[in-house]
């Protein structure tokens, strides 16, 4: 006679046992494939096999771990199918999930890393990973015919600027995936319901905001308040380099003395403040970007920093009649012709100790293919930062994706970046937190200043923290 | 003989396993934590730069680190008063007056508890939201705007909110705890009392109490391991540490250093630091709380 105990206890055991087993079971990687592979690139020479095997790919594995965020995870399985139909041989292992960077860390320990990779870089620290010499250069792919017109190298496609993000010792170390384009977004539709002009410069931008704070019905501006990175790009640094040129950003990366001190800082830090002071939204600070975000929709604010991937970031919460539109960050500069827009890329790299480094290289540069393209403005919404990277997908983006991007084809419009927000982790944290600081009132705008200053130079004596260099 | 030797036997083999397990599942990493907090390490490769005391001494001179440990401490003392003052008062109202819905009251009350931290944390972060959250929105309600405040934005309500957080997600635990404590003495005893002249209160302070000293003293180390275990998600969602490090703590700084700064070696260091802090504040409750069992 079987006691009701044993029976619970021996149901336990196979659920355990089911259950192991379960989380044991992977996905299938292979997706569906909307495009037709096109396999016009050379094949990749090897020094092992013959020039059969070597087309094909026979015998070899290609191990590629992707990060599955915002974006999606159509895009990366569309490369692969057409990678696979370049090698039909070849074996390609592929780990698609946001949690990839967990998975990487130990096989990077263990010299075991996969061929090619893309990390979200908040959770995986490309620049260490450059420090420990685990990733190979790619400048030889860069030099390498690009994968649409074999007259321009991969190197002559990228909009200038973008390869300096992950480069150092004059070696790139990652190419840049999707781009975003920071500034400030607004919908349309309310601005031309309550005949509210869009500003083209700060005088205007504070005049409109008045008008916004008179009408009772909402706020004028809201930022990500617990993320005070979306105002330093979007805003902040737009503004420092209108008041002093590209040098204020550049002086920052190379930790120059004072460089956080510098008149285009203060002169910036101040105009936000005087801002935010009169027109930010009533617990700002207390907001996360999904909530600050919320209240863009929801109409309780009307201006807000972010960067283009706020569509589709939002996607199903935009009311029918949200036109979303971007605006450019306001120039306090009477006259002043030259706008800056930061533009922010995640990474993709191969490691040194891969076992197939040249296929993960080459897998990389198929990704710029205009096919390819089409597909992540298709089911993505984003871009790459190549010249003309919108292109022929409008129709394809989201609306407030194209206009961004067509900003930046102007004369008048330069990207810029900080390096030093990968560079020197420490000094970033603390510019947000006196960003905080500065617009809860805590700190005067020489504070602000002077507190992030402090941080440089305790990064610049610190001996420990490898210094970088861009010219 | 024999008995002994198999009885010995017995032990062994339910005891071996366990510490196997625990040995290498936490005896290990502890020692290998502190092997690493003389090293600087990415934690990206095998490359361990040795330093010696280089961490230890950073972390003394580490103006946030000191912080971070004023604000565990505070959310510590403030969180365990209030929790156990407010458990023992609904277990004692529960249990004394024998409501026949105590059963009711004991699911809700635990419900909390079932919840993951990180839900909790979502769900608090919209309660304490400045404009779309039902505190502030209650109190413009009620006519108090004046009241209302940015809870988790402002430097000064950060912690407080943070503990009422706490408060909410574990009195429900300790009351039931504090509830079959209760329920264990005997009834006779406060009969005996009553009949003696003492009062209600009296015989709260003088016979509840005393003997449900050790259940007491049992549920304070739960709560400090519960309360280190659980603060991380819990500011990481709700603050993120912010704002401008006022509701920083050990754990979520450890964090940062470890997984944003890759400096692991430091990492490792604020953790041995942590752990000294959570053996200290365990052994020194322990020593306060020290008192004669009674036997009843």
């Amino acid at each position: 006679m079987i006691s009701s105990k044993r029976v619970v206890s021996l149901l336990l055991c196979i659920l355990l046992v089911v259950t192991l087993g379960l989380t044991g079971c992977q996905p299938a990687n292979t997706g569906e494939n909307t495009q037709a592979a096109t396999a016009n690139t050379k094949p990749v020479e090897t020094s092992s096999g013959s020039q059969a095997e070597v087309e094909t790919g026979k015998g070899k594995t290609l191990e590629i771990s992707w990060f599955e965020g915002g974006t999606g995870r159509e895009y990366i399985e569309s490369a692969i199918d057409k990678y696979q139909a370049m090698y039909p041989d070849l074996e390609i292992k592929a780990e698609i999930n946001p949690k990839n960077h967990e998975q990487l860390r130990p096989r990077f320990v263990a010299g075991d890393p996969p061929d090619v990779f893309y990390a979200n870089s908040s959770f995986l620290d490309y620049f260490a990973l450059i420090a420990d010499d685990q990733l190979l250069p790619l400048d030889d792919i860069l030099d390498s015919p690009s994968p649409d017109d074999e007259s321009v190298t991969l190197r002559e496609i990228f909009i200038p600027g973008m390869l300096d993000r992950c480069s150092t010792d004059n070696a790139v170390y990652a190419l840049p995936g999707f781009v975003h384009y920071y500034g400030l977004w607004y919908d349309q539709n309310t601005f031309d319901r309550n005949g509210w002009s869009i500003p083209e410069n700060y005088a205007e931008w504070v005049n409109v905001s008045e008008q916004i704070k008179q009408s009772g019905n909402m706020s004028p501006f809201v930022y990500q308040g617990m993320y005070p990175y979306y105002l330093l790009r979007a805003i902040l640094f737009s503004s420092a380099c209108q008041y002093g040129g590209t040098e204020v950003i550049k002086n920052i990366d190379n930790l120059v003395p004072g460089a956080w001190q510098d008149e285009a800082i203060l002169n910036a830090a101040r105009d936000i403040k005087d801002y935010c002071d009169k027109y930010l939204l009533n617990g700002t600070l207390a907001l996360n970007h999904t909530q600050a975000q919320m209240e863009l929709i929801n109409g309780s604010a009307a201006m807000i920093t972010c960067g283009t991937f706020l569509e589709n970031e939002m996607a199903g919460n935009w009311p029918d009649d949200f036109d979303l539109k971007y605006m450019f960050p306001p120039v306090n500069i009477a006259g002043n012709e030259e706008k800056y827009i930061w533009a922010s890329s995640d990474f993709r790299a191969v490691p040194r100790d891969a076992k197939n480094p040249e296929m993960g290289k080459e897998f990389l540069k198929i990704m710029y293919s205009k096919d390819m393209r089409r597909v992540c403005a298709e089911t993505s919404g984003s871009v790459y930062p190549v010249i003309g990277g919108a292109e022929g997908f409008e129709d394809l983006l989201p609306a407030s994706v194209v206009y961004a991007n067509s900003m930046l084809g102007q004369d008048n419009v330069s990207a810029i970046f900080g390096n030093y927000e990968k560079w020197y982790k420490t000094i970033y944290k603390q510019a947000q937190d006196s960003l905080t600081a500065l617009i809860s009132g805590k700190y005067t705008v020489e504070e602000f200043a002077e507190s992030i200053e402090k941080e440089a130079e305790r990064v610049r004596q610190d001996d420990s923290i490898i210094k970088y260099n861009l010219n | 003989m024999n008995k002994k030797y198999k009885r010995n036997i017995f032990i062994f083999t339910f005891i071996v396993p366990t510490l196997i397990f625990y040995l290498t599942f936490f005896g290990y990493p502890i020692l290998k934590a502190f092997y690493i907090s003389f090293f600087r390490w990415t934690g990206l490769s095998n490359t361990k730069t040795f330093v010696g005391f280089d961490n230890f001494k950073r972390l003394f001179e580490d103006k946030v680190v000191w912080k971070a440990m004023l604000n565990n401490v505070t959310m510590l003392f403030y969180g365990m008063i209030i929790i156990f003052i407010l458990a023992m008062f609904f277990a004692t109202i529960i249990v004394r007056k024998g409501y026949k819905e105590s059963k009711f009251y004991r699911v809700v009350f635990l419900f909390p508890n079932v919840l993951s931290v990180v839900v909790i944390s979502i769900i608090w972060s919209f309660i304490f939201s400045p404009n779309m959250g039902i505190i502030n929105n209650f109190l413009n309600l009620i006519g108090l705007e004046n009241l209302a405040r940015t809870w988790l934005g402002d430097e000064n309500t950060v912690l407080g909110s943070l503990v009422v957080t706490q408060v909410w997600t574990y009195t429900g635990f300790f009351m039931v705890l504090y509830m079959s404590a209760m329920k264990n003495i005997p009834k006779a005893m406060y009969e005996s009392a009553q009949i003696e002249g003492a009062s209600e209160i009296r015989q709260y302070f003088s016979i509840t109490i005393p003997l449900m000293w050790e259940i007491i003293r049992t549920s304070l180390v739960f709560f400090v391991a519960r309360f280190f275990k659980t603060t991380f998600p819990l500011v990481y969602v709700m603050t993120g540490g912010g704002p401008n490090r006022s509701s920083e703590i050990l754990s979520t700084y450890m964090y940062e250093q470890g997984f944003v700064n890759s400096n692991f070696g430091y990492a490792t260091t604020i953790g041995l630091l942590l752990f000294a802090v959570m053996m200290s504040i365990n052994f020194i409750l322990q020593k306060v709380t020290k008192r004669e069992v009674y036997e009843f």
